[in-house]
Parts: structure tokens; C-alpha cells; sequence
């Protein structure tokens, strides 16, 4: 009988492979325990840190120490996280003594040194203190840095640049906004609301008048949640000429005067069942008892959610007599049950 | 013809199965590590302001419930205390036997309501749909049981009202900002319509008050076993696959969906025990061959804590039914396979789990067995034989170890270095019995389902003894 050995290739394709695979989870071995001696020398470390400049910190609410201690080089990074912390949990004046004390123990010069560094969350870190040091002196290397392909770093840097300079940069920024849909609308729109209303309403209603119909719709979401004023005229532009039907339903959920009651009711019968659940949300804002009809029209819609949103309507618009009096006109079976659904809902909710 | 020319051809395909799946394993933990580094980025980047931004869609988290009177009440009081801007909580009492439903109208103040319920997904009828007045956030719709957990989900689905839905299993445990996480694919990609995040394992954890407490190691072996399993299976089996938008499974323990996207796919299967992958794979293909663009999302963080089997036969159980569930899933969602339309979930995620997943037990304890009988009766040499238990049990550490190393980079949630020495000597005890017996499992399950074996839940005993602790 003939027996495979070591010569043969199978037999030593797969020793061989097997006695790497050994010899790498043996490496993956040391490396789980180097990384948790690490992660335990951090800790401690962290804490030392903690310990010893959680102090001084908590005392800029009055104002910054007079003398501070050198912080040591390898507890920079450390520091900047901990001093990022504060700046995230603080408000007001009291950030302009925590900038101070940055500048003071040379905090400022680390974050400009790691923003070149090739790690991308050490540039996190750098971009997020620049920006709360509102430090101009590395703009050309953020503004270069919204346009990175990672969109977590990207944005970042836009932050950071809205909090050096939101004038300079704003519209920029909100352009950026319309044109990368890899960008979270979410930490957009944070980024600009920290900007102030004020700052974005001017560059962002510009570019909501220029930019293509799809990065309209971002920017309308944006209007909305923000809750910006002065889009009206683009908005009724939109209504009136667009045929984009998400483009439609995000204009219609900005619509704030009632002078735009008859722009809603364009679109009660449009045939996306979002558009007519955005037109009559818009009536049940600002509609009045002249809208009852067409609203009570909308009960028997074949769209579930356009049938509720019609009922919550009209608990908007009538008394809880006046709606039973429709009720019991009401000849469509679905509309009587959405319509006592809701009026349950809103008593239960008082 | 010799003994060894006549058994050579299998050689070769045994040796081929160890190397492609190891192989494959071996590239999911290096394509994890892109979106893991990227969403470990994000974190480090907004560490505070993760808190509301405004944008956050609601979410309706529904748990299907059936005899769970004793953990019911905890379970809801913990999901109503959420951190999330916009939640309804919906339970569905699926025709319990115990006292699910009274427990839950005491402890709320439940009152009948009139809800308005549509039947967008088939179930079997509802009874009843009560609604708090206690916590205007939620409601509990009593049914018909039939159709399990798939069956009941879809009752929830039929009544949820927000865009976004949250299935969870009655019996886990969230993280406090779970929703939140998993909220995160929504926000970063539009075209996201379902996103899964690691499930954990409970045992060994205290829990106060809804929430984990203590995070630990479990006593029972086979649970330590499970637990390094499951870093295996969610740190780079689900991440893996996210940067080819290929995640095979959302876990039915947790997992959001586009409430409109799963309604439009008909909701989930009552004919399969593994509705939850089912779902996933249907939505890749529904999509995938109508042209529609769409993403499946992972979070890598830990949002839900659940209860692994502590014995044998519930576990046995559990693995069977299982792979009967993948079988199912794939077979169900065939027409995926090598469509020109299929992508990398057509190309690639399918036929990996078809070939490594789904046939594999077979090809693995055909290896085992015919290693070990081929070395007894003299056919193969000692030299063969061991090769092939040091390349067998090579790649097995090396993966396990690799899921090891990922948590210690990313999470490291178990913080005494006394359990992680442990976890790694679990990582190399469960290579020599317990990997091996769950094939075997497994091939059972495959011959289940090749015969027709009617298909059952059965009893899930499990010892929730975290909660003794409450």
C-alpha cells in the first residue's frame, strides 16, 4: 500500500499552510496581548492625566490658572481628548479660557502638528481642537480636507472651519452640503445649526435658488429642520414648476403661511401617496375650515398613512363636536375608523 | 490502483474546502476593517455630539412576545427607556398561554383601543390592539398564534407608524443607545433600508433595571465557547461583507428596517425557520433585479445582549434548526444566484454561503470522519494524518484569534485581562470537540431539510440567569 508523506505535494501544501496559520495566530496572539498592555498602560495613563489636569480645568469657569504645569509630550494627545471633552460639555464664555489654557500648555501646536499626520482619527482629533481653537493658521489644509474622500474627515474639517470663520467659509460649506450626498445630513445639519441661523440663511437660500433639483432636496431638508425663514419664493417656485415629487413633498413640508393654502392643495390628488401626505400636512398647519371638504375627501384616499395624516387634519381643524358630526356623515367605512383611531389617539393624549 | 489514488480526488476536496473557506474568512476580516476603522472614526470624532441632531427618523421597535410573562414587563420598561429622540414601542402578545398579555395591561394601564389596523402584511387574525395610558408610546396587539415569530413581527409591522422599524427579541437586552447606532446607516446613506449591529452574549452579565450592569464571562463552558463565536460571526462574518453591500443576515435579536421597504417585499416568511435571514437575502434580490439602489448597513457595536443555550440538547436544537433555516433562506431566494443583475450578493455572498455555509458540515465531517477512518485502516499516513490536523486546526485558531484581535482593537468590552486570557484559551480549547460537534449539528440540519422533516421552534429552554440578579 502506498502512503502519502511529507515529498508529496498535497501533504506538504497543507502542513505548510497549517504551520503558518499556527505561526500567525501566534502572532495574533502577542499582538491581543501587546495591545492589552497597551490599552491597560492607556488607562492608566488616562487617568493619571485625569487626575491631574481635571482640576485645572474645572477651574476655567472662573478663569485660567495663573501658573500650569508642562504637559509632558506623550500626554498631548491624551490631553486634546480630554480637553475636546470639555469643549463638547461646555457652553458660553467659558470656552475662551479653555482656548486660552490650550494655548498655554502648547495644546494648540500639537493639534496643527497631528492634522499632518496619515491617521486618520489623529486628524479628527486635530481638525475637531482646531476648529475649537478657532485657529486660522492651517485653513488651507481644512479647506483641502472637505474635499476628502472620507466623508467622516470631510466633515469634520468643515466644521472646524465654520467655527474659525463661519463669514468665509459658510457658502462654501453649504454648497458642499447640496453636492455630497456621502455627507450625513444629520452632522450637516448640526454643523450649521451650530453656525446660527443667521449665518445660513442667506447662503443657504442662494444656493437652494441655484444648485440642481436633487441637491434642492437636501437643502430643503435642511430648511425645514433648521427651520430657516425666507424660503417661500423658491419654494413656491418649485411647487409651481417642478415635477420631481420628493422635490415637491420636501417644499410643501417647509410651507408656513397660509397664504400657501392653495399651493397645498394642488397636490391632494397627486399620485405619490408621500406628495399628498406632505400637502395635506401642510393644510392641517395652516389650513382653515374652508380646507374641511377637500381634507374630509382625503378619509377615503386608498393610502393608509394619507388617510391618518387627513384625520389628524382635521383634529387640528375642528372641535371634537365638529368632528363627530363629520364622522357620522362620513359614507366610507375607512375613513369613519381612521377618523375614530385619531380622535381616540388625541384623547388618550390628553 | 492503489489506496491512496483511490482516495486522492477526495484529498483534494477536502483540502480545497479548508483552504476556500479559511481563505474566504481570512479576506471578510480584512474587508471588515474598512468600515470598522471608518465608524471607530466617527466615534472619535463626535464623542458627545452623537446625542440628537434633529434628524434621527422614528423608529417603531416591535417585539414579538409568546409565553414570556415573567420577563415581559422588565423587557418593555427597558425598551421605553431608550435613548432615542421618536420611539413607539409595539408588542405583539402572540397568543401566549401564560399571562403575557395580563401583565402587560396591569403593569401599563393597557385599555382597548380602535386602532384602524391595515393588513399591508398577510397574518393571522388580531384580536385586539390595546394601547397605554400610562405610556402613550405603547401599544401590545393580542393575536392568534400561528405562523411564529415571522407571523407575529408581521402583525407589528401592520400597525407601526414610523418609517423606520426596530424588530427585537422580547427576551434581549438593548444597549441604552442602540437605536441610536443602528439609526446611523439611515442617517449616513439614504438608501439605506436595513441595518444590523453585533449581538453579544448575556450570560456571565448582570443586568439592573433593564440595562446591562456588569459585563462578564459566563461560567458554563459551552457559553464561553458561543461567545467566541459570535465575535467571530459579528465582528467580521456581517462587517466583512458591508463594504460589497452584501451583508447576508440581519439578526432577528436586532435589526432595523425601512418599514415601507419590508412591507413592499411582503414581510416576513411564515414558511421558514430562518425568517430573519430569509428577509435579508429576499431584500437583496427584490432589489438587486429590479435595478433599484439600496444599501444593507452594520454597525459594528454591541446593541443587543442575548441568552446562548447552557446545555447541549438546547443548543443542538438551536444549531439544527438553524441551518435549516439558511437552507431554506437560500433556496427560497435562488433565483440570487449568479443573476447578471445579482452583484455581489448574487456573485459572491451566495455561493460562499451556499458552498461553506450550507454544504460545508457535510464536506467538513466527511473530512473528519474520513481522515480518521482512512489513518485506522492504514490508507493514509501518519504524516497525511497530521497535516491535516495541523492545517485544520491552524486555520481554526487563526480565525478565531483574528476575531479576538478585532475586539481587543475596536470594543475590548471585556475589560479584566483575566477574561481575555480566557477567551483565548477558549479559542483554542473549542477547536478540539465543540467546533466539530456543531457541524455534526449542522449536517443534521441539512439532513432535515433534504428529507422534508417537518419543521419546528420546539421549546428554547434558556437559563436567563442574568436576570436573577434584578
Amino acid at each position: 500500500m502506498d502512503f502519502a508523506t511529507f515529498s508529496d505535494p498535497f501533504i506538504k501544501v497543507a502542513f505548510l499552510t497549517g504551520i503558518a496559520a499556527f505561526a500567525f495566530s501566534f502572532l495574533m496572539v502577542l499582538a491581543i496581548a501587546t495591545l492589552r498592555v497597551r490599552l491597560l498602560y492607556r488607562l492608566r495613563r488616562e487617568r493619571q492625566l485625569i487626575a491631574r489636569w481635571r482640576p485645572l480645568l474645572a477651574r476655567v469657569y472662573a478663569e485660567v490658572p495663573a501658573t500650569l504645569p508642562a504637559l509632558a509630550r506623550r500626554d498631548r494627545v491624551l490631553f486634546l481628548h480630554l480637553w475636546n471633552h470639555y469643549h463638547e460639555s461646555l457652553r458660553g464664555e467659558v470656552k475662551r479660557n479653555l482656548n486660552e489654557f490650550a494655548q498655554r500648555v502648547g495644546a494648540a501646536k500639537t493639534a496643527r502638528r497631528l492634522l499632518k499626520r496619515r491617521a486618520m482619527r489623529v486628524r479628527l482629533l486635530a481638525a475637531t481642537s482646531l476648529g475649537y481653537l478657532k485657529d486660522d493658521s492651517e485653513w488651507p489644509t481644512l479647506l483641502a480636507l472637505t474635499r476628502d474622500h472620507n466623508p467622516v474627515l470631510a466633515l469634520a474639517a468643515a466644521r472646524a472651519l465654520v467655527s474659525i470663520n463661519t463669514q468665509a467659509v459658510v457658502s462654501e460649506i453649504v454648497l458642499l452640503i447640496a453636492e455630497r450626498d456621502d455627507w450625513s445630513l444629520a452632522q450637516a445639519g448640526k454643523l450649521l445649526s451650530e453656525a446660527g441661523r443667521q449665518a445660513i440663511a442667506g447662503p443657504l437660500l442662494a444656493a437652494l435658488d441655484s444648485v440642481p433639483e436633487a441637491a434642492q432636496r437636501r437643502l430643503l431638508q435642511l430648511v425645514q429642520i433648521l427651520g430657516v425663514e425666507g424660503a417661500a419664493p423658491v419654494v413656491r417656485r418649485i411647487l409651481r414648476q417642478s415635477k420631481d415629487s420628493e422635490l415637491i413633498a420636501a417644499g410643501l413640508r417647509t410651507l408656513r403661511s397660509p397664504a400657501d393654502n392653495a399651493l397645498a392643495r394642488n397636490f391632494l390628488r397627486h399620485p405619490q401617496a408621500f406628495v399628498r401626505i406632505a400637502a395635506v400636512q401642510a393644510l392641517g398647519r395652516l389650513g382653515t375650515e374652508q380646507d374641511v371638504p377637500v381634507i374630509t375627501e382625503l378619509l377615503a384616499d386608498r393610502d393608509w398613512w394619507v388617510r391618518y395624516r387627513a384625520a389628524e387634519a382635521l383634529c387640528d381643524l375642528l372641535s371634537v363636536e365638529q368632528l363627530a358630526r363629520i364622522g357620522a356623515t362620513l359614507q366610507d367605512r375607512y375613513g369613519r375608523d381612521m377618523l375614530r383611531h385619531v380622535a381616540s389617539e388625541r384623547k388618550a393624549q390628553l | 490502483m492503489s489506496a491512496l489514488e483511490w482516495t486522492q480526488p477526495l484529498q483534494w476536496l477536502i483540502l480545497a474546502y479548508f483552504i476556500g473557506i479559511n481563505t474566504g474568512y481570512i479576506a471578510l476580516n480584512l474587508l471588515s476593517a474598512i468600515p470598522l476603522s471608518r465608524q471607530l472614526g466617527a466615534r472619535t470624532a463626535w464623542p458627545l455630539s452623537r446625542l440628537y441632531s434633529g434628524f434621527e427618523p422614528p423608529v417603531s421597535v416591535l417585539v414579538p412576545a409568546y409565553n414570556e410573562e415573567t420577563t415581559i414587563v422588565a423587557s418593555v420598561r427597558s425598551l421605553l427607556q431608550l435613548n432615542y429622540p421618536e420611539f413607539e414601542v409595539i408588542v405583539v402578545n402572540d397568543g401566549s398561554k401564560d399571562g403575557t398579555l395580563a401583565a402587560l395591561i396591569k403593569e401599563f394601564d393597557m385599555v382597548r383601543f380602535p386602532e384602524a389596523y391595515r393588513i399591508r402584511v398577510p397574518v393571522k387574525p388580531v384580536k385586539a390592539v390595546y394601547r397605554s395610558l400610562r405610556q402613550p408610546n405603547l401599544r401590545v396587539i393580542d393575536k392568534e398564534n400561528g405562523g411564529g415569530k415571522a407571523d407575529a413581527s408581521n402583525a407589528a409591522i401592520n400597525c407601526a407608524r414610523y418609517p423606520l422599524i426596530c424588530i427585537v427579541d422580547a427576551d434581549g437586552v438593548l444597549e441604552r443607545d442602540s437605536l441610536y447606532s443602528a439609526a446611523q446607516p439611515f442617517l449616513e446613506d439614504p438608501l439605506t433600508i436595513a441595518a444590523g449591529g453585533s449581538v453579544r452574549l448575556i450570560n456571565g452579565c448582570s443586568v439592573s433595571g433593564g440595562f446591562l450592569d456588569r459585563i462578564g464571562l459566563p461560567r458554563n463552558l459551552l457559553a464561553r465557547f458561543q461567545i467566541v463565536e459570535y465575535l467571530r460571526g459579528f465582528l467580521f462574518g456581517r462587517l466583512g461583507w458591508l463594504p460589497l453591500n452584501a451583508v447576508p443576515i440581519i439578526s432577528g435579536a436586532f435589526g432595523v428596517f425601512r418599514t415601507e421597504r419590508v412591507i413592499a417585499a411582503g414581510g416576513y416568511r411564515t414558511d421558514t425557520l430562518g425568517e430573519d435571514m430569509e428577509l435579508t437575502l429576499r431584500l437583496h434580490r427584490l432589489n438587486r433585479l429590479a435595478g433599484r439602489p439600496y444599501r444593507i448597513g452594520f454597525v459594528a457595536d454591541p446593541v443587543c445582549w442575548t441568552d446562548a443555550p447552557e446545555s447541549l440538547s438546547v443548543l443542538k436544537k438551536q444549531r439544527i434548526r438553524w441551518h435549516r433555516g439558511l437552507g431554506e433562506s437560500l433556496l427560497m431566494n435562488r433565483a440570487l444566484l449568479f443573476h447578471p443583475k445579482g452583484g455581489a450578493p448574487g456573485w459572491i455572498t451566495f455561493p460562499f454561503m451556499a458552498v461553506f455555509e450550507w454544504l460545508g458540515p457535510l464536506l467538513e465531517v466527511a473530512g473528519y470522519v474520513f481522515m480518521i477512518a482512512a489513518f485506522v485502516l492504514g490508507m493514509i499516513s501518519a504524516e497525511a494524518f497530521i497535516a491535516f490536523l495541523v492545517l485544520a486546526f491552524g486555520l481554526g485558531l487563526l480565525l478565531s484569534f483574528s476575531a479576538l484581535l478585532m475586539e481587543e482593537i475596536s470594543f475590548h468590552v471585556y475589560m479584566k485581562s483575566s477574561e481575555l486570557a480566557l477567551l483565548v484559551v477558549v479559542s483554542i480549547l473549542e477547536n478540539f470537540g465543540y467546533r466539530q460537534l456543531i457541524s455534526c449539528w449542522r449536517l443534521i440540519g441539512l439532513a432535515h431539510w433534504m428529507t422534508g422533516r417537518k419543521a419546528t421552534w420546539g421549546e428554547m429552554k434558556r437559563t436567563a440567569s442574568w436576570q436573577r440578579v434584578e
